[in-house]
């Protein structure tokens, strides 16, 4: 970092020292040399010539910000002659402003009207007028120009032609700021959540020669100076010497304005003199590269300083690193963890995503077997004249197929329980079985989300394998039962049996140990147990639904 | 009890028919229409007490009679198919209605419902309310009327926090402390309202996502909603309740 920050000092003093480029003043045959010095995005051309005496000139000079601004440094000149060329019809369109020494105004959006020379036809520039802008005496003077086209009132062209000494920088003061107390306070009046903290700075002058210790409270060095003929020329230099050898580690010219004086601030932060060593600092008009500082007068009040080796022993400063290190380690475990966790919940997601579709699957796979034997069931019934029997079962086959056809996974244990009375009223017209459901259960509990068509197929077992064989002295028995936040759905019939362990087991029984598998995927919290008695004396099937309740 | 069936299928007005001679003899038929036109002409030829109305009649809809009736002094019976058009506005404007093919016992419940009410007649302002939640699906948040003892309330769902369950009763919870009861189950409404941003938390929890703060670990989990009150998450529920949290926030 400050390596780079080392290049990038050098490369703009390279480029400073580019731009301060000394032009001859006079050609071969001693005439003065025309000068185009209005910058190159400006459309409008400015020509300037100087006299004799003039010992140096550096045209094309940027103004920092200002794009169209140029400055141009001359050396003793006393009078100049500046000139811009523009079209004759256009002349009424432009004004322009004068200022000598930042103070007086000796033009102030005036029109051009001093008229230099015509440009003929058969010329290079014919209907173009060259205007004198009226300026002569520069003797140790800062003259700044503004001009414009209107309407563009707003593209002012920036000529600044200085020719004066650069004076030494008059630093005002240098201090230390760190972070002092912070202030908390509430105004009730704004009802705001937040109180307004204001951090207080410590302020210490920065005395020549002084020893420092840079730590996490520092903040840095203001520097103020006084006014100066052109700001931007005035840098704050910052050299470190370390082991015989100088560098420098901060350069700026970038000023700031407070208060109401003409003072001009600037800030080098603590990062640029937070290693041990010497350190000198010096604010100079900085103009060229070379050796010989043309315009500067000497450096004064430069001021040197040490920064200390930091303390063996744990400041707070320390203390605040070491806390924030562990801090940083206890938000890094914590991330780790969260994303680790995240990881598993769309893992998770994922997987019950899967057992959704695979559930959708099973479920419709369940649901032909009783469609079709409804449907026998309405025909004998027609077939027999029985048609209030037919309505009957009809709409109770009408309510079945719409929940089928509702595909919704879940459904209010209420609204089961009516749909196993119809299934099994319906299956009672065939086989004249005995059946009971019996909801020991609060009506609150009874609306309930359980999966859907979770008792069916056993149901359909118990019908098939014992009630249509048994009729009349078949009986088949739910019951909904609540043991603490279990819910416990139970059915009992009183046939043959059969046995458990057997493998070939029906097609709805697999599909339904599959399904609740799946279900237990996605409410791990909550499973559902499934277990299944067959004796002699008929078979116990019973539905623990664990914390639904 | 004069009444009308109005169905574009005859054979459907002929077996409603025959179960209404059968099952219910109070009602006297005063004629049918298989057509919006039709209808109108029966209507103001028989001043009918109540219709017996089918949603799909040809290219034009049940609601489409209605919006042609300036006034509607009758009462009516929606009959429909269980995916139709309109089956939700229906439900949300708390009107009556009967799912094809025709249940007798549910038909003659409704039909003995219609027989009793007489102190509040709300039916024309009911189907009004119908028919503007249908002009305006989509558009807003719908409102869902809540059948009181002597009124209807007519509320929009964003204003409701949450309900809950009380016995076979379903408490509303506005957003103005106002608390309203309704003699359906919250099954019910948790049907209608979780399409339109609730969430059940709880058998006798139903939440409108809108008022939730956040998700609190207490108990097994727990949502805090704005208000500062907590609604118990049962652990059946948490995978959806989460699920629909993780999609809005």
């Amino acid at each position: 970092m400050k390596t780079i920050f080392i290049l990038f000092t050098f490369s703009l003093l390279f480029s400073i020292g580019r731009a301060q480029q000394k032009l001859p003043v006079t050609d071969k045959s001693g005439q003065p040399l025309n000068y185009g010095i209005s910058h190159l995005l400006s459309k409008i051309d400015v020509t300037l010539t100087t006299d004799r005496k003039t010992k140096s000139i550096s045209p094309f000079n940027p103004i920092p910000n200002d794009p169209l601004g140029t400055i141009v440094y001359l050396e003793d000149a006393t009078s100049v002659s500046i000139s811009t060329r523009v079209r004759k019809d256009s002349l009424s369109y432009y004004r322009y402003s004068v200022f000598e020494n930042d103070t007086t105004a000796v033009k102030s959006n005036a029109r051009l009207t001093t008229i230099d020379y015509v440009w003929p036809e058969g010329s290079d520039f014919p209907g173009y007028v060259t205007m004198n802008l009226g300026i002569s005496d520069v003797r140790n003077k800062k003259i700044t120009i503004k001009i414009y086209r209107l309407p563009e009132e707003s593209k002012v062209t920036t000529l600044i032609i200085f020719n004066k000494p650069l004076k030494a920088a008059q630093l005002k003061s240098a201090n230390l700021i760190s972070k002092g107390r912070t202030l908390r306070y509430n105004v009730p009046e704004l009802r705001a959540d937040m109180p307004i903290i204001r951090e207080l700075n410590d302020v210490k002058a920065l005395k020549n020669g002084i020893r420092l210790n840079v730590t996490q409270k520092t903040r840095g060095i203001k520097l103020t100076i006084g006014k100066t003929d052109l700001d931007f020329v005035y840098h704050v230099v910052l050299k470190k010497n370390s082991g015989g050898k100088e560098q420098m580690v901060f350069l700026s010219n970038n000023w700031t304005y407070e208060g109401n004086n003409d003072d001009l601030f600037n800030f080098i932060p603590a990062s640029y003199f937070s290693e041990p060593g010497s350190y000198e600092l010096i604010v100079t008009p900085l103009l060229s590269q070379s050796s010989q500082p043309t315009t500067v007068g000497s450096i004064k009040g430069a001021i040197s300083f040490t920064v200390a080796k930091p303390p063996i022993t744990f400041g707070k400063g320390e203390i605040s690193i070491g806390l924030l290190l562990l801090l940083l380690l206890a938000a890094t475990t914590f991330i780790l963890i969260r994303r680790n966790a995240r990881k598993k919940i769309t893992i998770a997601n994922r997987q019950a995503e899967i057992a959704n579709t695979e559930l959708e699957n099973v479920r419709s796979r369940l649901s032909p077997h009783f469609v079709f034997n409804a449907l026998t069931g309405i025909q004998n019934l027609m077939n027999r004249n029985e048609v209030e029997k037919a309505n009957s079962y009809l709409s109770k086959f009408a309510r079945l197929t719409r929940n089928i056809l509702n595909g919704q996974q879940l459904i209010a244990l209420k609204d089961e329980h009516k749909l196993l009375e119809d299934y099994l009223s319906m299956e009672q017209l065939r086989f004249n079985f005995n059946y009971e459901i019996h909801p020991d259960i609060g009506t609150e509990e009874l609306e309930v989300m359980i999966p859907s068509m979770l008792l069916q197929p056993f149901l359909e077992n118990a019908v098939k394998h014992s009630m249509s064989i048994m009729g009349d002295k078949g009986i088949l028995r739910i019951e909904f039962k609540s043991v603490q936040k279990d819910l416990i759905l139970l059915v009992k019939d009183n046939g043959e049996g059969f046995n458990v362990q057997q493998e070939h087991e029906g097609l709805g029984l697999s599909l339904c140990k599959k399904r609740i598998n799946l279900l237990n995927q996605i409410y791990q919290e909550c499973p559902i147990l499934l277990e299944i008695s067959s004796g002699q004396r008929g078979t116990t099937v019973i539905i623990t639904l664990t914390n639904w309740l | 009890m004069r009444t009308l069936i109005i169905d574009d299928e005859p054979s459907n007005i002929e077996n409603l028919s025959m179960i209404l001679r059968t099952y219910c003899p109070r009602v006297q038929l005063a004629g049918s229409a298989s057509s919006v036109e039709r209808a109108i002409q029966q209507i103001a030829a028989h001043q009918p007490e109540l219709i017996l109305l089918d949603i799909q009649l040809g290219k034009q809809t049940g609601f489409d009679l209605l919006r042609l009736l300036p006034v509607k002094d009758f009462e009516i019976i929606f009959i429909t198919a269980y995916d139709s058009y309109g089956i939700d506005a229906i439900k949300f404007a708390a009107v009556d209605y009967l799912l094809k093919p025709i249940d007798i016992a549910e038909l003659v419940l409704a039909i003995n419902k219609v027989e009793e009410k007489t102190a509040t007649k709300q039916t024309a302002q009911q189907l009004n309310f119908l028919l503007s939640q249908l002009k305006n699906v989509g558009a807003g948040p719908p409102k869902i009327a809540l059948p009181q003892f002597h009124e209807i309330r007519y509320v929009s769902v964003n204003q409701i926090i949450r309900c809950e369950a009380d016995n076979s009763y379903t408490r509303f919870y506005l957003d103005d402390d106002e608390k309203i009861l309704v003699s359906r189950s919250l099954k019910e409404y948790a049907e209608i309202l979780v399409p339109v941003g609730f969430v059940r938390t709880h058998q006798s929890h139903l939440v409108n996502k809108t008022f939730i703060k956040s998700w609190i670990k207490e108990d097994g989990g727990m949502l805090l909603l704005n208000n500062g009150i907590k609604i118990p998450v049962s652990k059946p529920n948490k995978v959806t309740v989460q699920a629909v949290l993780n999609q809005s926030w």
